[in-house]
Formats: structure tokens, C-alpha cells, sequence
């Protein structure tokens, strides 16, 4: 991008107006990469501009070409005015900040210094005073998240692993920021739980280091027991092939682990990706995680109507005329969904997003709900950052009962679902709520057999009617024969009062 | 924080202008240059973001004309946005005024020392 350097045309060979203004516009237009409405809004404003100062400057005496120039010269550079226009689609709260702050200077400057000033209202002050405070509290939460943002990008990673949150949280907090970091402590030690285990996680396997990538693989199926299915193709891309030496000594570890050191050890700046594998009940199947990836994305939908309230009742609340009209309301849809996407694209292996320039996941965008298509496992962070976007307003405990391992069984009178938490109380559901892959690891044999589920936590964001299918074959462990085919269109009715 | 941001100044000017009666772009550039004697000039790369945001605050509301064309068709810039001021705008316009009163009320009791030290005295 930075290569882009488009505010001089000097270099075209005596431009035709026309050609120039267009091709400049077109620029813009690729640059801004806006909804095609608004991208035409704004390119039809600017050659209106650009038409109406040309002919100014050409009467004023200047030839046509140098005027085209000159008029394009004063647009500045194309990049730095795609950036501004960004910007300011984003409705920013720090000018209202600074003037209600400028306000508040003005009160402490009377009382402090005793300057008579006249039309400062008292009464006015303590609510400004009231307002000042609300939204220093709120830039505050927004720098945090940014800080976390920007730490995580710092990294060159986006938080695949527990390791990597914790990396991240390490420079939020040296970077003075505290009130996020606080609550993802228990989220973190959720998720880190929820990793940990594998169907084959028992199964140790040895290498040693001149051992091939084909023994390595053979060796692991024969240790679980299993068939083998490798995909060389896919792994092409991480620089493996079956005869080059695994390079690392391993001494009965388990899989999991020992899958975790070998893609440790091969990590260098010519290898991208990891190499991943999966379990059925006959056969261990390796490949790259891309390969696995690109097979199993899904697409949820979350419904962030929570958020865009929040957003009005705060715009409400601001000294100010009340705007709670259609406008408002899909402005500030808008608003969310963008930010809420920027931050999900930025901080979910950002690589794989469409708008990114990747190929695997997308974000798609209707009033208030996103429709995020991605492979599962990605879903785990996704998910976590909708909920630390959504707790962004009012501290939630969800965190702590995330923890909390719940207890599902079929009622076999109704053959309802009944989800019960440590206390006892329970709920009833048709089928269950998938929150991740891992989750629904459960085995439900027959219509009794009580089942551990660690549960990711409420996500307020998810829309409570949101139906879904996905092909539960995957995620049901196929050992067990008769695998409830639950079609998981489900969830956790809205009163969930019952679980806590 | 005690800021007068540039930015701040240019959105307090179009604000300003647009309440004296809708504008499009280029004409707003071309007044501000006029009446500040040419000191401020609002260039394009700043005017047309600001106006954005301003659109996207719902503080004005826009409109589009279409403008008979006077010279060759290229067949773009053929219609002109107009911005006029909502009535959120026009709130906002009466708070970035106060505000901008008050700031320029503190930086004269420090640039006129004298002037100050007699309103403390007579309180």
C-alpha cells in the first residue's frame, strides 16, 4: 500500500482531463473500499470539485493540464484521503470529549482561579462534570481494546493459542491497561481448559531425528490404533515432504504435545502454517491446518443488537438533541457491525479474511447481525472477542460461570435435552448449543448417560433464535455407535434464569 | 486537556457557514477562502473527510442537484452534493461555540495579565 504514491500525475505524458480525473478517481475508489453506493457518493462529489476548480483555474489563466494537475495536487495523497474518509464514516467521540472537556477546564479555571465568567450555568456544570467522567471511562475501555488490539498485531500473530492471548494481555499490561485484562484472566483459563485433550491424547508416539515425515505419520496411526490418511499436497505449502527428516527426538509423548513441538520446531520465516490432524474412529488424518481449515468452515450468525442499543442509549444520553430515529439507528448498526468486524478481522488470524486479502473467511453484514462464515475451530476466538466486545459496557460474571462445567442429559419422558449446572437446577432445551467443536465432544449413548460439558460461557451476543446447521459427524465422537443425532438447532431458551 | 485543534477550527467554520444556508463543497472552500482574506484555506483532502463525518453524525443533511453541463461531457461531476445544517447540527454548532468562548476567555487571562489580576482584585 505504502508504494501507492498517487497525488502527483507529473509523471503521465501531457494528461487529458478526463482521462486523469477518472483514473485518479478510480484509485480512490479501490483505495476507499467502500459499499459501491457510498464509493460513488463521494467519487461523483469529488469530480464535481475537481471539474468546478479546473475551470476556475484555467479561467484564472492556467493551460488545462496544469490546472488538472494543480487540482489534483490540492486532493493530497490518495492514500492519506482514502484513510480521512474512513475516518470520518466512523462517528468518533473524541471531539465531543475534548469540547465537553474544554467546558469543564473552563468550570475548574472559575472556581480555582476566580475568573468571573459569565454563562456557565452551575447546574450545567455537574452534568457536564457527570458526562466528562462517563466518557474519560469510556475512552478508556476503547484505548484498552485498541492497546490490545494493536499489542496483538505487534506480535505478527493473532492469538491461535492460549499462548498467544497471554502474550498479548503480557504487553496490554505493560502497556498501563487494566480494566480488560481483568476480566479475560478466568475467560483465558476457560479456553486453555477447553483446548486441552484430544481423542487421541493418550496415544504416545517416539521419533527419532533423522526419522521421516512417512515413518513419523505411520508411526502415530499404529501407536492410536488407527488408520492413517496424509495429505501430502496440502502440505507442500509448509516446505514437508514425506522423505525429510522430522528433526526432533521424541520419547513417548503424547500427540497433541508432540504435534505442538514439531510445529515449535519448524517455525521459521519461510514456513507459514502449521501441520494439524484429526481423529475419526478408523483413521489419524494429517495435513496442513489451512487444509483443515478450508474444510471445515461454517457460518454463524451473531445478532449485535445489544451493542447498537448500548451505543443509543449513550448517544441519548449526551447533552444534545434526541435522535432516535430510523437514521440513528442504522448509523449506529453500522458503526457497530464495522468495529465489531475490524476487531474480529484483526485479531483472528488475520490473514484468513476476505477483506484481508485471504481466502478461507468472510464477514457478511444485515441490519444488526454479522454472518461470519470461518473455519470451526476459528469460532472459539471469534467468539471470545464478541463477548469482551459486549462486556466492553457493563462487566459481566459470564466469565466465571464459563468455567463452570455443566451436565446435559435426555429427559427420557420428553427426550428434551436438560442442562443442568453444579447446583442442580436445570433447564430444558430441544438440542444443544454448539459454542465449539470441542464442546460438543459429548457422547451420548443412550437416553441417560449424563455427559460433562465445558461451557464457553452465555455469549449475549449470539441471537437467541439463530438455528444451525451443521453436520454434527464431525464433532460427535463416532466411537459410540448410536451418536444422538441432535440436529443442533438449538439453544439455551431466552430465560435461562433456571441455570443459575 | 486545553486543546484547539485545527480540526476542531475547520469543523467550528463549516458548522458556521452551513448555518448561514446550505452549501456544496466547493462553494464552502471557495467562502472560506474569501472571507478569511485567503488565511484559511480548507483544502479539498480536509473539507470533503470532515464532511463525511459531519453526514455521518447526521449534524447535516445532504442533497444532491443535477448541474447542466457548461463545458465538454466527460460524463462525471455532472451533480453537486449540498449540505445543510440538521437540527442536531445546529445544537452542536451553539456547543462548539461555547466551547470555543470559554477557551478563548482562559488564553486571554493569560495573554493579558493585567487585565486579569483586576478582575481577581474586584472579586
Amino acid at each position: 500500500m505504502s508504494a501507492l504514491k498517487l497525488h502527483k500525475t507529473s509523471e503521465a505524458a501531457q494528461p487529458v482531463q478526463g482521462d486523469s480525473v477518472s483514473s485518479w478517481l478510480d484509485v480512490l475508489d479501490k483505495l476507499l473500499g467502500l459499499p459501491p453506493e457510498e464509493a460513488k457518493a463521494i467519487r461523483e462529489e469529488l469530480a464535481s470539485h475537481l471539474r468546478e476548480r479546473v475551470r476556475d483555474l484555467t479561467v484564472s489563466g492556467m493551460a488545462e493540464g496544469e490546472a488538472v494537475k494543480a487540482a489534483i495536487g490540492e486532493l493530497g495523497d490518495a492514500v492519506e484521503l482514502a484513510r480521512r474518509f474512513q475516518q470520518a464514516r466512523r462517528p468518533s467521540k473524541r471531539s465531543m470529549v475534548m469540547q465537553v472537556a474544554l467546558v469543564s477546564a473552563v468550570v475548574v479555571a472559575v472556581t480555582a482561579g476566580g475568573l468571573a465568567m459569565r454563562g456557565a450555568s452551575q447546574a450545567a456544570d455537574a452534568k457536564q462534570e457527570a458526562a466528562v467522567a462517563k466518557q474519560a471511562e469510556l475512552e478508556t475501555k476503547n484505548k484498552a481494546l485498541q492497546a490490545f488490539t494493536a499489542a496483538v498485531l505487534a506480535q505478527g500473530t493473532a492469538p491461535q493459542k492460549a499462548d498467544g492471548y497471554e502474550a498479548a494481555a503480557h504487553a496490554l499490561a505493560a502497556a498501563g491497561v487494566q480494566p480488560i485484562e481483568a476480566q479475560r484472566a478466568p475467560v483465558l483459563a476457560a479456553l486453555m481448559a477447553a483446548t486441552a485433550g484430544g481423542e487421541v491424547g493418550e496415544a504416545k508416539v517416539s521419533s527419532k531425528a533423522t526419522d521421516t515425515w512417512k515413518a513419523f505419520f505411520e508411526n502415530a496411526a499404529h501407536s492410536a490404533g488407527k488408520g492413517l490418511v496424509v495429505n501430502f499436497t496440502s502440505m507442500e505449502g509448509l516446505n514437508l515432504a514425506s522423505n525429510d527428516p522430522v528433526g526432533v527426538e521424541l520419547k513417548d509423548v503424547r500427540l497433541d504435545e508432540a504435534m505442538r513441538l514439531l510445529n515449535v520446531s519448524r517455525q521459521s520465516d519461510s514456513v507459514k502454517g502449521n501441520i494439524a490432524y484429526r481423529v475419526s474412529d478408523s483413521a489419524v488424518e494429517f495435513g496442513s491446518e489451512d487444509f483443515f481449515d478450508r474444510r471445515e468452515v461454517e457460518t454463524r450468525t451473531y445478532d449485535l443488537d445489544a451493542l447498537v442499543k448500548t451505543l443509543l442509549a449513550k448517544e441519548a444520553e449526551e447533552p444534545g438533541p434526541k435522535q432516535e430515529d430510523r437514521h440513528s439507528r442504522i448509523s449506529a448498526e453500522q458503526s457497530v457491525c464495522e468495529e465489531v468486524s475490524h476487531l474480529i478481522e484483526n485479531m483472528v488470524n488475520s490473514d484468513m479474511w476476505v477483506d484481508n486479502g485471504g481466502n478461507t473467511a468472510s464477514i457478511r453484514r444485515y441490519a444488526s447481525k454479522l454472518f461470519i462464515t470461518a473455519p470451526v475451530r476459528r469460532f472459539r476466538e471469534i467468539e471470545w472477542v464478541l463477548k469482551e466486545a459486549g462486556a466492553f459496557d457493563q462487566p459481566r460474571a459470564a466469565a466465571t460461570r464459563a468455567a463452570t462445567p455443566l451436565t446435559v442429559h435426555v429427559d427420557p419422558a420428553s427426550s428434551d435435552l436438560m442442562i443442568t449446572d453444579g447446583t442442580g437446577s436445570a433447564i430444558r432445551c430441544r438440542s444443544l448449543r454448539l459454542d465449539s467443536p470441542d464442546v460438543i465432544s459429548a457422547v451420548l449413548e443412550d437416553a441417560r448417560v449424563q455427559t460433562s460439558v465445558p461451557f464457553l460461557g452465555d455469549l449475549p451476543l449470539i441471537n437467541r433464535n439463530f438455528t444451525h446447521d451443521v453436520d454434527l459427524k464431525y464433532m460427535l465422537d463416532e466411537r459410540s455407535s448410536n451418536a444422538v443425532l441432535v440436529r443442533p438447532t438449538v439453544v439455551i431458551p431466552e430465560s435461562e434464569a433456571g441455570v443459575k | 486537556m486545553l486543546t484547539d485543534q485545527p480540526k476542531d477550527a475547520a469543523e467550528l467554520i463549516v458548522l458556521s457557514l452551513l448555518a448561514e444556508g446550505a452549501q456544496y463543497g466547493y462553494a464552502i472552500s471557495k467562502e472560506v477562502a474569501a472571507r478569511s482574506g485567503g488565511q484559511v484555506r480548507l483544502t479539498p483532502g480536509v473539507l470533503y473527510p470532515l464532511l463525511k463525518g459531519l453526514e455521518s453524525q447526521a449534524l447535516v443533511l445532504t442533497s444532491w442537484e443535477e448541474v447542466k453541463a457548461e463545458d465538454s461531457a466527460d460524463g462525471e461531476g455532472r451533480k453537486r452534493k449540498w449540505y445543510r445544517l440538521s437540527a442536531k447540527g445546529k445544537k452542536r454548532l451553539e456547543q462548539r461555540i461555547a466551547a470555543h468562548k470559554a477557551f478563548r476567555a482562559i488564553i486571554d487571562a493569560f495573554i493579558s495579565p493585567d487585565d486579569a489580576q483586576g478582575r481577581e482584585v474586584a472579586r
